[in-house]
């Protein structure tokens, strides 16, 4: 029933707040002081990758229901799920608008269309469209999944590196 | 999935099914990195969590048909 994508969930977010935890010690190990800027930038990618990845796990939750009612045959478990869904808009909405804030010029077509796929998708959650908010429900998770890592890649893994480069060479 | 164990999830149980599921997937995660983690210094730690998440990326991308730079 669990596909790759959804296992990727939940132990991203595990890795990330490990990742959280060994960047504190690193801190307090080396004593870096707390008024050094770079560490709250650290922090602050380390918090919106969590925050990313909480949105994931819920998306998850809400897959293994639309799935268990595929296997039921009652569409009825995707539709109670459907107030999840819809609180999660907002926070969706707040990482667009991230995406869309900082450009990453070697995808900016990919991402462009990414979140194009993903601002209609949201539509169709606000117009309660729930047929088709079901049956695209798998491609709409991959395409948030897709932006998170597309920023991963070529944005926060660079500045995190460049960062951790730097505060050892304080 | 056997038929007896769908017959048994319903919208009462749902939820605590997935919430007990994803408390197994975190607590077998954290004793992974527990395990793999033990015998590095932060900076290596760091590193190697780090290439996971490439390697989930991957990963994500062949699922999802995009090709890996």
């Amino acid at each position: 029933m669990c596909s790759k994508w959804n296992t990727c969930a939940v132990n991203g977010r595990e890795d990330f707040r490990t990742l959280s935890t060994i960047f504190e010690r690193f801190i307090t190990e080396r004593g870096m002081k707390e008024e050094n800027e770079k560490i709250p930038s650290v922090r602050e990618i380390i918090k919106r990758i969590i925050k990313a990845y909480d949105i994931e796990v819920e998306l998850f939750e809400i897959d293994v229901k639309r799935r268990i009612g595929d296997l039921k045959k009652d569409n009825s478990f995707f539709e109670k799920s459907f107030s999840q869904l819809a609180s999660l808009v907002p926070e969706i909405r707040e990482h667009l608008n991230y995406y869309k804030a900082h450009k990453i010029p070697p995808s900016t077509e990919k991402v462009k269309n990414l979140i194009e796929e993903i601002e209609s998708y949201l539509q169709l959650i606000e117009n309660r469209n729930y047929e088709i908010a079901r049956e695209k429900f798998y491609e709409f998770c991959l395409n948030l999944t897709s932006l998170r890592c597309v920023y991963f890649e070529e944005l926060w893994a660079k500045q995190i590196r460049e960062i951790l480069e730097d505060l050892v060479k304080v | 999935m056997p038929t007896e164990t769908l017959k048994r999830i319903c919208h009462e149980n749902i939820d605590e099914i997935l919430h007990k599921l994803v408390c197994s997937l975190q607590e077998e995660r954290q004793k992974f990195n527990e395990e793999r983690l033990k015998t590095s210094n932060p900076e290596e730690a760091l590193e190697k969590l780090l290439h996971t998440s490439s390697a989930s990326h991957s990963i994500t991308c062949a699922v999802n048909g995009i090709h890996v730079q």
